[in-house]
């Protein structure tokens, strides 16, 4: 059983940048949440894998164990620059450890390599699901553009923990470790 | 004419800072101040909210110790409303506390300053930093990042979330506990203890190589104010104000929170958005005093639980007396998190931890209110005032970094005078002005929290306007 980690994060009082942290808790509710109309939110998994969800306002260091006990990583987090709502997604390499001056600016290659540094391990296969943002000022909702692309990337995460990427490259299962 | 020398941004602690030398002709230091570049406005904007909403917003003040505002709060709410609050209530508000203290001492100890202690002063920058630390005993590394998550864990466990918890409320607390959650915190304990007793193990000897640091920083005599409990034990929930002079003895002592202000006083300084508290009596600026794991150990009679107490008479054996160098909250503070440990052990083990009763209620009964509790950083003190129909018109706050800041103010300059000489920096001699800063753990806002190294450059300019000196960092 592939164990699988989703990470989703952002500032929700920053409009846009919330849109991991929105999407990850919103997975979190369906998780825990058994009625009828939540299992649209919920991941579909043919593979039945191991799933772990979490939200954060931030990538911090105590997301390193996690991600030494995960086979594969889902980042979600929203872009600035980009075609807002606008999907685009990448595989991931670690790292390597550099100095760096704010805890609040590990990214998610620099968060495996800390990961492999303190536990040995980290995913194998690493992803980053990202949105184009297209407001970043003081809201605690996100704009009509970017929530239209809550459903898009929930399909998308669905595939990815079922083992198949969004071009369509199937991921292999991986066994217990 | 003399010369200044700024550190803009002071690395490593929590909030925006600044520290100043001046130079005299000879290039010897004769002033220093510790800067507070930020305004918070607190006590301003919650005028008109009505008073139960305090603790809510008050926990806002900060990302890492908002659990100490929500029960300084909470506690002057409940005076307001002259209740009681019911007895498991009172034990649930301590054990969040108490893992507040944990997983803010773990920050400050093994992510700000485990850097400098674990590396060395003089260490390179590039590396003294948490990657560093990282590369260098990973073990370390992974204790702090435990220790730190076992702490947060049970605040989200009683409260909801680790930042900004809800549950602690006038009254008491607004949900019982129960047996699941009881148990999962109590399974993480040993584990717990068993990191801060290696961490301790690690420290000690360490120590010996920070001889010139322990005589330099921030060491002097000063009072020392904290709380403590009813047999003079160790607590950071409820007791009575004590202050002690650096002898040791008693100069004020079984002080009821509401009569603080008869001994505290505030004062206003030009260069700094950080009042300066200082103990009424002695006058501004003589009634210098510290408050934290430095002076809560210095003036309690034991730590009542076992192995923090074997440890605390260890520490005390130190210096005959009150123990004076700043150097020392470190080591102060890994004991202060053994005790947080056993002594939620000891609040989880109590049959009455599950009661039901947990909230008090009633109307306002009181136009004024305190509450009193000491936070990782040291007393926190909340004073409120409202109109009869329960809306705030007043507040004071009195931070535990503002009953420091003469004693940071006093150590900057010690520091300075000790390490920074003529027109030369050295990158290890301004860390060490910083690192003074650190000792006292200074919470002053919850705008960053970076460590590490920030870019940085320093300036060393004559009269003339003319480059002596530069020090930069990126």
């Amino acid at each position: 059983m592939t164990r699988v980690l989703i990470i989703g994060y952002g500032n929700p009082l920053r409009g846009d940048d919330g849109f991991g942290w929105h999407l990850a808790q919103s997975l979190q509710d369906a998780a825990q949440n058994d009625a009828a109309e939540s299992r649209r939110n919920s991941l579909e998994s043919r593979g039945h894998p191991d799933i772990q969800i979490l939200a954060g306002h931030q990538l911090t260091l105590d997301l390193a164990e996690p991600l030494s006990r995960a086979q594969r990583v889902v980042f979600i987090d929203t872009a600035e620059g980009g075609t807002p709502g606008e999907i685009s997604f990448h595989a991931l390499q670690a790292a390597a450890a550099a100095p760096t001056p704010f805890t609040h600016h590990l990214t998610p290659e620099t968060l495996l390599a800390h990961a492999q540094a303190l536990y040995g391990a980290s995913p194998s296969e690493a992803f980053l699901l990202s949105v184009g943002g297209e407001n970043f000022t003081y809201s605690e909702t996100l704009s009509e553009t970017v929530a239209q692309a809550l459903e898009r990337a929930r399909a998308l995460l669905s595939g990815l923990v079922a083992g198949q990427t969004p071009d369509g490259n199937i991921l292999q299962p991986r066994a217990d470790e | 004419m003399g010369k200044t020398i700024t550190i803009d941004p002071v690395t490593r602690i929590e909030g925006h800072s600044k520290i100043t030398i001046q130079l005299d002709e000879r290039g010897e230091v004769v002033d220093a101040h510790f800067h507070v570049t930020q305004v918070r406005g607190f006590e301003k904007f919650v005028e008109g909210r009505p008073f139960h909403e305090m603790p809510s917003l008050m926990a806002r003040i900060c990302g890492i110790c908002p659990v100490s505002h929500l029960m300084a709060s909470a506690k002057a709410c409940d005076a307001l409303m002259a209740v009681r609050i019911p007895e498991a209530a009172g034990k649930l508000r301590r054990i969040m506390n108490l893992a507040q203290i944990v997983q803010s001492h773990a920050l400050s100890f093994f992510y700000l300053s485990a850097p400098d202690l674990l590396l060395g002063m003089d260490a390179d920058p590039a590396k003294r930093n948490i990657v560093g630390v990282l590369q260098e005993n990973p073990a370390l590394a992974r204790d702090g990042i435990r220790l730190r998550q076992i702490g947060q864990q049970t605040i989200e466990l009683l409260g909801g979330r680790r930042i900004h918890p809800g549950w602690v409320v006038p009254g008491g607390v607004n949900e019982p506990l129960d047996a699941a959650k009881r148990d999962q915190i109590l399974k993480s304990i040993p584990e717990a203890i068993a990191i801060a007793e290696h961490t301790l193990r690690w420290f000690k000897p360490l120590v010996e190589n920070y001889r010139e640091e322990i005589r330099s920083f921030a060491n002097f005599p000063s009072l020392f104010l904290g709380i403590v409990g009813a047999d003079d034990n160790l607590t950071f929930y409820d007791g009575k104000l004590r202050i002690m002079d650096a002898s040791g003895k008693l100069v004020a002592d079984k002080i009821e929170a509401k009569d603080y202000a008869q001994y505290i006083g505030e004062a206003v300084e030009p260069y700094s958005y950080l009042k300066s508290a200082y103990y009424k009596p002695e006058g501004y600026p003589q009634g210098i005093y510290r408050v934290g794991p430095l002076a809560r150990l210095n003036i309690v009679d034991t730590c009542r639980t076992p192995r923090a107490n074997r440890e605390w008479a260890e520490f005390r054996e130190l210096q005959r007396g009150p123990v004076l160098s700043s150097f020392h909250y470190h080591y102060a503070r890994l004991i202060e998190i053994l005790y947080a440990l056993e002594r939620t052990e000891q609040l989880l083990t109590d049959q009455a931890i599950l009661s039901k009763h947990v909230r008090a209620y009633a109307a306002p009964n009181n136009n004024e209110g305190v509450g009193v509790s000491e936070a990782p950083r040291g007393t926190l003190i909340h004073h409120y005032k409202i109109d009869d129909n329960g809306l705030i018109v007043w507040a004071n706050l009195i931070i535990a970094t503002g009953h420091n800041n003469l004693a940071m103010n006093q150590g900057v300059l010690q520091t300075a005078q000790h390490f920074v000489h003529g027109e030369h920096l050295t990158d290890g001699a301004l860390n060490r002005v910083e690192a003074v800063i650190r000792a006292y753990d200074p919470c002053l806002s919850c705008s960053t929290h970076a460590f590490g190294q920030m870019p940085l450059q320093v300036q060393l300019m004559n009269a003339n306007g003319e480059l002596l000196d530069e020090k930069i960092r990126d």
